[in-house]
């Protein structure tokens, strides 16, 4: 019981929390009648920063080039559909509010994809690690017509319009 | 001298009224009363100011693009392989129709009773339609750019490029058998290399079939 409190203290402490990259990830899903296709990003990087009020700010950025589904020529596709030379990034950015113990975190956000940036509000849980980091997971859907993103096709059949995004990150806290 | 003491008077007493204040002057006084009409408004909020706060942060340095990319060079590489796409799945139809033709004409020919031979041209247009497609269909990829770093490893590209490629081999290998064994007419061995010439063929087409497959499913 004093371990969780004070891993739930941790977890709200105030400062600049920054996102291990090489223990996060970032997915994303897309359906085609034939095929379920998702990719995995071991590049995110980000930070948030916790106010004393326990306002919080985020920002999370992966290279689209790091996008990795396990076929190279969907990925290039990929990359082609997304033109990752204007817009390498995705970005997703938040705010919100962290209160002592907190287990869930609702962001009000917004994600940047292919340069066309939309809400995205997201509801995140939240895991405090017996080393003082944590945990975050959470999933929204975005559109890929919203941003403007050619869906591919196959056999002339285009994927659905719905994109899951999924985040796994561990963040760090401030020394 | 009455009237105008008594016009005095009335100066002095209108002067001596107060008056109301200036509001540019007296408000911005410290605890200066202030009237209901005086007291300026509350600002109100922007009527989006409490359900979308500015994002307009930016918690990250800026960083250059990672993947050093020839855009046009992209663009031509998805226009060719949309065409690979397509005219590979008409050459899959013309395959499965020469292949068909081709058990046909060879159980027509060799097979048993009389040969009619009513087969033959048949499978020497669809067999002619199936080369070219499948020429058409390797060249749209092959003279497709790269402008993006390829990935290690083996995946579905891998075995679709090594099934595509037996295919090829026993292509060849058919159009080298066929024309043979068409000019073996009347000869006794005639019916062994029509034999082969079905056996690769039929191979070819598994490799064709394996090579779509990896791509549809």
């Amino acid at each position: 019981m004093l371990i969780a409190l004070i891993l739930a203290s941790a977890a709200a402490a105030p400062g600049t929390w920054t996102v291990d990259s090489a223990q996060s990830a970032l997915r994303y899903a897309v359906n085609h009648k034939l095929h379920k296709v998702d990719a995995t990003s071991k590049e995110a990087e980000g930070k948030a920063v916790v106010r004393p009020d326990g306002t919080l700010m985020v920002e999370v950025r992966a290279p689209v080039a790091s996008l990795k589904s396990g076929d190279c020529n969907r990925d290039e596709h990929m990359l082609e559909v997304m033109n990752v030379c204007a817009h390498p990034f995705v970005v997703f950015k938040g705010l919100g509010h962290l209160a002592h113990g907190d287990a869930q975190l609702q962001l009000q956000g917004q994600i940047e994809l292919h340069g066309v940036k939309a809400p995205a509000p997201v509801s995140l849980s939240l895991e405090a690690q017996p080393d003082g980091s944590l945990r975050v997971k959470g999933s929204f859907d975005v559109s890929l017509d919203a941003h403007g993103i050619e869906r591919p096709s196959l056999l002339f059949a285009k994927v659905d319009d719905a994109c899951r995004i999924e985040v796994d990150l561990l963040l760090r806290g401030p020394k | 001298m009455t009237t105008s003491f008594g016009a005095a008077v009335l100066v002095l007493a209108l002067l001596a009224m107060p008056r109301p204040a200036v509001a540019c002057v007296f408000l911005d006084e410290p605890g200066a009363p202030q009237s209901a009409s005086q007291q300026p408004k509350a600002e109100e909020p922007p009527p989006n100011a409490v359900t979308n706060p500015p994002l307009d942060f930016e918690l990250l340095d800026a960083k250059k693009p990672l993947v050093p990319v020839d855009d046009a060079a992209i663009r031509r590489r998805r226009t060719l392989l949309s065409w690979h796409q397509g005219v590979g799945l008409g050459m899959f139809a013309v395959a499965l129709a020469n292949t068909v033709v081709g058990q046909l004409n060879y159980s027509d020919r060799f097979a048993s009773g009389p040969s009619t031979g009513r087969y033959q041209l048949a499978h020497e247009l669809t067999a002619g339609a199936t080369v070219a497609a499948f020429t058409a269909t390797g060249l749209l990829a092959l003279f497709a750019p790269t402008p993006l770093p390829k990935t290690d490893g083996f995946d579905r590209i891998s075995l679709h490029k090594l099934a595509t490629g037996a295919a090829a081999a026993g292509m060849a290998a058919e159009v080298v058998l066929g024309l043979y064994t068409a000019s073996r007419e009347g000869y006794l061995n005639q019916p062994d290399f029509a034999a082969a010439h079905l056996i690769i063929g039929y191979f070819t087409f598994a490799a064709i079939t394996l090579g779509v497959g990896t791509i549809v499913f």
